[in-house]
């Protein structure tokens, strides 16, 4: 090979290396998109859930406990394992921010409903949850309770069975894991969990 | 175990071994070839300048890359949409230089530059009756050289086996026919047969199975030279190895490997390009590479009367782009999360199909000291998570090659190595290629992961379609919804197989052009 063309191709090496590097400075939202779907609208096939419409606080809240191996790190827990590897080649917090906001603003059509459950007895199951997510399931910053309302309902469900059974809000530092861990063991049972899911579909 | 052979089967067998061994061959021969060079492959009318119709392509892997090919070639205007910063798809050689796309942890490869330091990090074999493959390598003017999947000087090896030491294929292969072959001679009695098998046929069974594990003139395994030798010079007498015990050999899991070259598409003859898989790549886009958009990702796909609509980011930039027809390979479980106005339950079909979760690791050695050890192509087998070692059947005696140090198939431990870093893999590879190379480590340079489940707009394998899934699905998705067609390996039933890939596109290819040749012939020319 000349040495001209050796030169090229290192230097193509090179800047694949710099355009790699780059995840830290720009965040691609392309790269979230892969998993988390167009418009970040989520993707039952994948396990990777709607993002839009959720608070900017509570997924940038997310982002820092899986890079603080505070979620996400359970062998049992496959979905959060690779969430996790994700969100630690992200370094750069305020690009970070930027996409998260621009995914909290996005509003892809919402979901149709997965989870067969009870919703008329799924409201009843909700009134302690209104507590913390609010009554429309709407969030509230306070208490650190992300909105549940047009959230992936496959997702909401493998999340309270996260918390049950100790895949999820472990970790003594994840005080709003522990909190929501608590709450989740008020669940009788996994019938309950799906119809509680099942009326939090409802809500708009 | 009262009958295990009828007299007929048997009389077969024995006509076989005997004189009519080339009726047999000839039968068997005639049953085996297909009639044309490349069966499915559709003669397209070629289409007038007047008459052009415009098929987008998703996807650049081999199913896309055909259709791109065979369409553009009868007058079809033909863009393909790629993802990825390159064309190939899972046809993935990796060389010096090479970025391997994992999401998040992406990999540079460090091996050293030179045509032979390569390893394939998706397909690999080709075998000899996957004849639309291999006739596009004639066509596209692809050298091909035998590919080497069995090596009786290979190693096996399991912590339970043999004190954890490797042992030569040869050895546990002859060592288990051997004793296979004393049971079933033992047990062989003319009674079990019909009334009418002759002592003499008996005699005959006895003698096949003698020969089919080398046993005594006793019917006794007492080792055999096919195992290999305990001493040999060339110039002295030479010495039996003695054989394992029969249990040892029945308790190991090793048993389990045994059989894995006997498979259609994994026995002789295999077939690989010289240079690497992606030489198959190369000589798509010589042809259509001028077709091929890359680092193209399709967000949106909207059927419309009487075309396709596809919104895709390139570069940062929204683009659209309409055409008549649409064949689309993404893979199902992405093609799930983009917008799309698909009927509900083809959506549903799309999310359901899972996908397997392979790896494999290439490493850059040293020197080839696998040959040192008579190792020539081929590979050793481990119980390990590494499950396999291939060594390159190219490059022989140079100084330095590339071994595929780890092959694995199993989804458990797929996703375990997808939750370690590069380094951890490559340490979990050395700590247990050691176990049948021990100076292993020492011989290795540098290395790559590749964890198809974690490779950027792949994120899996083949697609995995149980029996259920196929009644369900396969038909519902195989059918084109409006003029949007379903192609790739996933919509075959060969998935896992580039052949798979290459018949899908053919089945979408042959409707197409069936519609087209309709709607032409309403229009007065
Ligand atoms: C480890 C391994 C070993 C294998 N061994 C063999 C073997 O020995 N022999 C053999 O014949 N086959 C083998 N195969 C199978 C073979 O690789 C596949 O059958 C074949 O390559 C599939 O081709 P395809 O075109 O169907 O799909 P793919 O190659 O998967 O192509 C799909 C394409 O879609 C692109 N894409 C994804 N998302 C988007 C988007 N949003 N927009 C645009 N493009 C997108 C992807 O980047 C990709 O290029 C093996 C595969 C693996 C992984
Ligand atoms: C390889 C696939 C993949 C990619 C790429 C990916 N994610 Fe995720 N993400 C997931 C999965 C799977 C989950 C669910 C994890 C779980 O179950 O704990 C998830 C969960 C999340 C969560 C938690 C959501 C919640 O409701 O608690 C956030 C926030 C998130 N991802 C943000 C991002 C961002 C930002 C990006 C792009 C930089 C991104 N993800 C890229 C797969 C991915
Ligand atoms: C004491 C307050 C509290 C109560 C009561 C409560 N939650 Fe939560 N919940 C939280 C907090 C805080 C989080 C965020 C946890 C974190 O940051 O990891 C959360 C998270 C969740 C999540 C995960 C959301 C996501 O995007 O990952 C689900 C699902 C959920 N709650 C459902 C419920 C349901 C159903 C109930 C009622 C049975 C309930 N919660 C009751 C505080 C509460």
């Amino acid at each position: 090979m000349r040495l001209s063309s050796r030169l090229a191709v290192v230097a193509a090496a090179w800047l694949l290396v710099v355009a790699f590097s780059a995840i830290a400075a720009e965040v691609d939202p392309g790269l979230c998109t892969l998993c988390h779907g167009a418009d970040t609208r989520g993707n039952a096939a994948v396990r990777a859930p709607r993002l839009a419409g959720l608070q900017p606080w509570y997924l940038s809240a997310q982002i820092k406990a899986y890079q603080a191996n505070l979620r996400g790190t359970h062998p049992a827990d496959v979905p959060g394992n690779e969430m996790r590897f994700i969100a630690a080649a992200l370094t750069d917090q305020a690009a970070v921010d930027k996409v998260l906001s621009q995914f909290s603003r996005s509003s892809p059509s919402m979901p149709s409903p997965t989870i067969a459950g009870d919703a008329t007895r799924g409201e009843q199951l909700y009134g302690t949850c209104a507590a913390c997510h609010g009554g429309r399931g709407e969030g509230n910053e306070a208490v650190k309770a992300p909105a549940l309302a047009g959230g992936s309902d496959w997702y909401q469900l493998a999340q309270l069975r996260n918390f049950t059974q100790g895949l999820r809000g472990m970790e003594p530092a994840d005080l709003a894991g522990q909190q929501m861990r608590a709450a989740a063991s008020g669940l009788p049972d996994a019938q309950a969990a799906a119809d509680v899911v099942a009326y939090i579909s409802t809500l708009r | 175990m009262t009958q295990p052979f009828s007299r007929r089967a048997f009389l077969q067998l024995a006509g076989a071994l005997g004189g009519s061994a080339a009726v047999y061959r000839t039968a068997y021969g005639l049953g085996l070839m297909p009639a044309g060079a490349s069966p499915g492959r559709p003669d397209l009318a070629p289409l007038s300048k007047a008459g052009r119709k415009s098929v987008l392509i998703l996807g650049a892997g081999i199913g896309g890359l055909t259709a791109a090919y065979e369409l553009s070639r009868k007058g079809y205007d033909v863009q393909v949409l790629e993802a990825s910063h390159r064309a190939g798809g899972r046809n993935l050689t990796i060389r010096s230089g090479d970025l391997v796309d994992e999401v998040g942890r992406p990999q540079v490869c460090r091996f050293d530059r030179d045509p032979d330091l390569y390893f394939n990090a998706g397909p690999a074999r080709i075998p000899g009756h996957h004849t639309a493959l291999l006739g596009y390598c004639r066509e596209l003017g692809i050298e091909l050289a035998p590919f080497i999947n069995e090596n009786r000087n290979a190693w096996v090896q399991d912590d339970s086996t043999n004190g954890g030491k490797p042992l030569r294929n040869r050895e546990y292969a002859t060592d288990t026919r051997g004793f296979v072959a004393e049971l079933v001679s033992k047990s062989i009695h003319p009674a079990q047969f019909d009334a009418d098998l002759s002592p003499e046929d008996v005699a005959r069974l006895r003698e096949f199975f003698r020969q089919f594990g080398e046993l005594d003139a006793d019917f006794r395994y007492k080792g055999s030279s096919r195992a290999g030798l305990a001493t040999h010079d060339y110039t002295s007498p030479s010495e039996l190895k003695v054989p394992a015990s029969f249990k040892d050999l029945l308790h190991s899991p090793i048993m389990s490997t045994l059989n894995f070259g006997d498979s259609y598409d994994q026995s002789a003859m295999l077939m690989e390009p010289v240079g690497g898989m992606d030489r198959i790549v190369a000589g798509f886009m010589a042809k259509v590479g001028r077709l091929v958009r890359t680092h193209a990702v399709v967000e949106k796909i909207t059927l419309k009367d009487r075309s396709v609509e596809v919104v895709y980011r390139h570069n940062g930039r929204t683009q659209v782009a309409t055409a008549d027809y649409c064949l689309n390979s993404i893979p199902s479980h992405l093609l799930a999360g983009l917008e799309h106005n698909f009927p509900a339950d083809y959506a549903t079909g799309l999310a359901a199909i899972p996908r397997g979760k392979l790896s494999k690791i290439g490493l850059q050695s040293r020197t080839r000291f696998w040959e040192r050890e008579g190792i020539y192509g081929g590979i050793s087998w481990t119980m390990q998570d590494i499950t396999q070692i291939w060594y390159p059947a190219h490059g022989i005696h140079r100084q330095k090659g590339v071994v595929l140090g780890l092959y694995n198939f199993n989804d458990a431990v797929g996703e375990k190595l997808g939750r370690l870093t590069h380094e951890q893999r490559m340490e979990l590879a050395l700590s247990q290629g050691e176990k049948v190379h021990p100076d292993y480590r020492s011989q290795i340079e540098s290395g790559v992961s590749v964890v198809w489940h974690r490779m950027n707009h792949m994120l899996g394998c083949s697609a995995r379609w149980s029996e259920g899934l196929r009644k369900q699905w396969y038909a519902r998705l195989q059918a084109p919804v409006g003029n949007h067609y379903l192609v790739g390996d996933q919509m075959s039933y060969h998935p896992g197989w580039q052949e798979g890939a290459i018949h899908s596109a053919f089945h979408a290819l042959a409707d197409i052009d069936q519609r087209v040749r309709a709607s032409q012939a309403q229009v007065p020319a």
